[in-house]
């Protein structure tokens, strides 16, 4: 039943492979179709734009919705985050929501 | 919390949920929902907007929050001007004939695009229509200070721990309340921490934080002192010990409640009981 797509930083990719995830953080450098996001607990993650080209990330924040698999992530979609984002309290938010699964997934 | 002479309960808190918390209500007295046993109606979630059906009468849009989707529907408001709904008619007739059974297809997408790559904030009103889950959209704004999306999520989990957990107080063991009650500090701490980094905005959520709270805790007291049925009533301590709470918080509850006139003193002004 669960269309849940969990918000999650770089400690918890281990746990969601093959799934679809929410990963919020700086947007770095550009490779090709690739893109780095520096999550907001100080992880890197490449984010393989291909399916999502004709959108460019219009803040330095972001949220990238997409499928978490091979060490990359495939992104579906993405929303723009203001430049006040709260990384660290964010972090926190995370880690409750993973102590109280059963009221985010 | 009052009682309607039928069996409609009218809740006037706005509580913070997720879709989730949503799709798994079953229960429900007459058409109000109950959520993690208490009553709820008005509603905030904090999401995306996925899809957009536009109609004549209303808007309906898919939400998506990370926990879920659920279909919420805009009820459209009457157009004053008469020009306006002839104007209108006429393009709702042109698109049935087109096929378009009464949808703008393009406002709808117009729509999509405004709230597209965009957080939003919607409060609305739950409840059952016809065996189903309905959600009535009262507003729906975009985000704009990304940290509302935290503070919503933290609100969420504070609320849904201050209603499951206040309940159980009987079979919990000292070392589990204070668990509890670090666990609950924490979140408080956070959503404080959250809250002083930021602007105005989410100092207004902080202090709907703390309403939310102080009406729950207000409502326990009242409760716990119209139960007591002894001449001396409920003491200042007891309240406090079965609240969980201070004396000096419990003091600041039952003044308002004196001041009210919903309660009295007894013994001493230490003493009190419920004028109903």
């Amino acid at each position: 039943m669960s269309s849940a797509t969990p918000r999650i930083n770089f400690k918890y990719l281990s746990q969601f492979e093959g799934k679809t995830v929410r990963i919020a953080g700086k947007v770095g450098e550009k490779q090709g179709n690739n893109v780095i996001l520096h999550t907001t607990d100080n992880g890197q993650v490449i984010v393989d734009r291909s399916q999502n080209l004709k959108k460019s990330y219009e803040t330095n924040n972001v949220e990238v919705l997409g499928v978490w698999k091979n060490n990359q992530l495939s992104e579906l979609t993405f929303f723009n985050l203001s430049d006040n984002f709260d990384f660290d309290t964010y972090n926190q938010m995370i880690d409750l929501s993973m102590e109280h699964k059963e009221i985010f997934m | 919390m009052t009682n309607n002479s039928n069996e409609n309960v009218i809740v006037r808190t706005i509580t913070p949920l997720t879709i989730r918390q949503i799709q798994l209500s079953t229960e429900s007295e007459g058409n109000t929902f109950k959520i993690d046993n208490e009553f709820v109606m008005n509603v905030s979630l904090v999401g995306t907007v996925i899809k957009v059906l536009d109609g004549n009468t209303y808007t309906n849009y898919t939400i998506d929050d990370g926990t879920g989707q659920l279909k919420i529907r805009e009820f459209k408001r009457q157009k004053q001007n008469n020009m306006e709904e002839e104007e209108e008619q006429q393009q709702q007739q042109q698109q049935q004939e087109e096929g378009g059974e009464g949808e703008n297809k393009s406002k709808a997408k117009e729509i999509e695009n405004a709230f597209e790559n965009k957080y939003v904030r919607i409060i609305g009103n739950l409840k059952e229509y016809k065996n189903q889950k309905s959600f009535s959209v009262s507003k729906i704004t975009e985000i704009t200070d990304s940290n509302q999306i935290t503070t919503h999520f933290l609100e969420a989990i504070l609320v849904h721990l201050q209603r499951i957990k206040g309940t159980l107080k009987k079979e919990q063991t000292s070392s589990q309340n204070s668990q509890i009650k670090e666990e609950k500090n924490e979140i408080k701490k956070e959503t404080n921490n959250n809250n002083n980094n930021n602007n105005n905005n989410n100092i207004i959520t902080q202090q709907n934080t703390n309403q939310i709270l102080g009406l729950a805790l207000k409502d326990k007291a009242l409760r716990l002192i119209s139960s007591n049925q002894t001449s001396s009533g409920i003491s200042l301590q007891e309240l406090a010990k079965e609240l969980k709470s201070t004396e000096e918080e419990i003091r600041e509850i039952v003044d308002f409640f004196l001041d009210q006139g919903q309660i009295y003193i007894t013994i001493d002004d230490e003493h009190f009981r419920s004028t109903d």
